[in-house]
């Protein structure tokens, strides 16, 4: 390893750990609870995951707090990543379930780091509105951080969404990927892909991934499973592809999960079973978060499906 | 075998009474898919040639030159005992080039959405079965989309892109195969058919001496 690329890992290092301080101070002191799914995702950002089992009632580390779908706050055991802090995460969670809010309070811990840039990427600048106004609330509000800033600039439609802060000069701006050359050449230390699935594909994610090399940045996905392309993150994020370690996926998400928004009744009015309004692969990613039922196919298939094995069709196969 | 594709396809033994078709896209992306169908009229797709792959959701040609891959297609055909016939756009530009290393094109002039509409049926009643080892055909499947709305002149055909060994399947299918080749009657000349079409039974003829008995 050569002393450049030591002095790179070092900084990466510091600067994770700094992220994760920041992130638990502003999660202790406007009191967040995160739902099971954001907990995840945002976890494996720090190098940890969840144990799926509640926390030792005297643990004073290795927990977190999560918030159930009765809004109930209950401790949840973590425990560290196996191969340590992923670098490319995914949510790919229902309509409402808690996407942009969980994004903004990932961003955030980005503000404690000296002359850190982040840039929020969405198809059009508008669609980068829920993540930003969040991650000032979060940040600027009285209700949040109250931070104090040299430039707040929020006008979607002249393109000008910016927040740099005066204490440390982080600097959080959103990027439209319709001037995509635009984003060539830079040095960032995370991108955040707003409504992925809009944006034509991994394409997105491998013509600027070259910006995130030197500062070790991540890219974080937070998106319905609105279009096929979006697997490609399940596909390598789970753990099975070694080359593909620092990829995390948390998927199947159901709407249920976020309390605040659900909606019986209207669960009931989109259920396809129930005589509802949408088909069945429309329902399956509103609400229920699920991948491989994509609206607008045209073979109801799925990778994996309808093979013939020596099981299935022994007449096949030679003895 | 195309870049060590379909590698399964020399454990498979082809039941009796299977019929094996074949069916290629043309064009700078080539591919290819043998299918066989059983007596049931079912499906079963044994091995695929795209002399392509997919990295991360984009199309990126493989090393292979025209001949190589035309070479690949029919040994494989021939080793399974079917004949190197494929079906293809009626409109491939192709077709004498293919000819030269052995594989014969024919033009296939079932328009997309019709195809597209048969292939689905096959789909919807689960006549369809894919080898384990295919790997570019399932992505195609699962990726085919439908157009957001009709074009101008009001069709609404699946979008054409990353299609190339899944045309493959749907020029096969859109065939409606059968799994016996039935023999068909004799064809019959104008005389043959009018004299028995005008039989006329002569009434039977006693022997005189005999009696009509």
């Amino acid at each position: 390893m050569s002393v450049a690329q030591l002095a790179s890992n070092t900084r990466a290092e510091k600067r994770d750990a700094l992220v994760t301080q920041f992130r638990r101070y502003t999660a202790d002191k406007l009191q967040i609870a995160l739902f099971k799914h954001q907990a995840d995702w945002i976890l494996a950002s720090d190098g940890f995951q969840l144990t799926g089992k509640p926390a030792h009632p005297h643990a004073t580390t290795r927990f977190i707090n999560i918030r159930n779908a009765d809004t109930s706050v209950s401790r949840m055991g973590i425990t560290e990543r196996p191969t340590g802090p992923a670098r490319v995460l995914a949510d790919l969670a229902a309509y409402k379930a808690g996407k942009s809010w969980s994004g903004a309070f990932y961003l955030a811990g980005f503000a404690a780091v000296p002359n850190a840039r982040v840039d929020l990427i969405g198809l059009q600048y508008q669609i980068c509105t829920p993540e930003f106004d969040y991650l000032a609330e979060f940040l600027l509000s009285d209700r949040g951080l109250g931070l104090p800033y040299t430039r707040y600039h929020n006008q979607p439609k002249s393109g000008r969404m910016l927040i740099e802060l005066k204490s440390t000069g982080a600097r959080f701006e959103c990027r439209s990927w319709e001037q995509k050359e635009m984003l060539k050449g830079q040095e960032r230390d995370c991108y955040y892909f707003c409504e992925a699935y809009m944006l034509p594909g991994l394409s997105a994610f491998k013509s600027v991934s070259q910006n995130l090399r030197k500062r070790q940045g991540s890219a974080v996905f937070t998106t319905t499973a609105d279009r096929p392309w979006v697997t490609v993150f399940h596909d390598r994020g789970h753990g099975q592809d070694p080359d593909f370690h620092d990829w995390h996926c948390t998927c199947g998400v159901h709407a249920r999960e976020n309390p605040y928004t659900f909606s019986q009744q209207e669960y009931n009015r989109d259920h396809p079973s129930k005589g509802g309004l949408m088909t069945r692969d429309q329902f399956a990613v509103a609400w229920e978060g699920k991948l491989g039922e994509y609206v607008g196919r045209v073979y109801n298939y799925q990778r994996g499906q309808l093979q013939f094995t020596p099981e299935t069709h022994p007449a096949w196969w030679a003895a | 075998m195309v870049g060590g594709m379909n590698d399964g396809l020399r454990d498979l033994r082809v039941p009796e009474h299977t019929s094996l078709y074949l069916a290629a896209d043309t064009g700078t992306f080539l591919s290819a898919l043998i299918v066989a169908i059983d007596t049931d009229d079912h499906a079963f797709v044994l091995a695929e040639f795209p002399n392509y792959r997919y990295v991360s959701d984009q199309c990126e040609l493989n090393d292979i030159s025209n001949p190589e891959w035309a070479n690949a297609v029919v040994s494989a055909m021939s080793a399974l005992g079917g004949k190197s016939t494929a079906w293809a756009d009626p409109n491939s530009q192709f077709k004498s080039e293919m000819n030269r290393y052995g594989l014969r094109l024919m033009g296939n002039n079932i328009r997309l959405e019709t195809r597209v509409s048969i292939a689905r049926e096959y789909f919807m009643n689960g006549r369809v079965h894919l080898a384990p080892w295919l790997k570019v055909l399932p992505y195609e499947l699962e990726n085919a989309k439908w157009p957001a709305d009709a074009s101008a002149t009001g069709k609404f055909a699946r979008v054409k892109k990353a299609d190339h060994t899944l045309d493959c399947l749907e020029h096969v299918l859109s065939r409606r195969p059968r799994g016996i080749q039935r023999l068909q009657a004799k064809k019959q000349g104008f005389l043959e058919n009018y004299l028995e079409q005008n039989r006329v039974e002569l009434a039977v003829q006693g022997d005189p001496h005999l009696g009509t008995g």
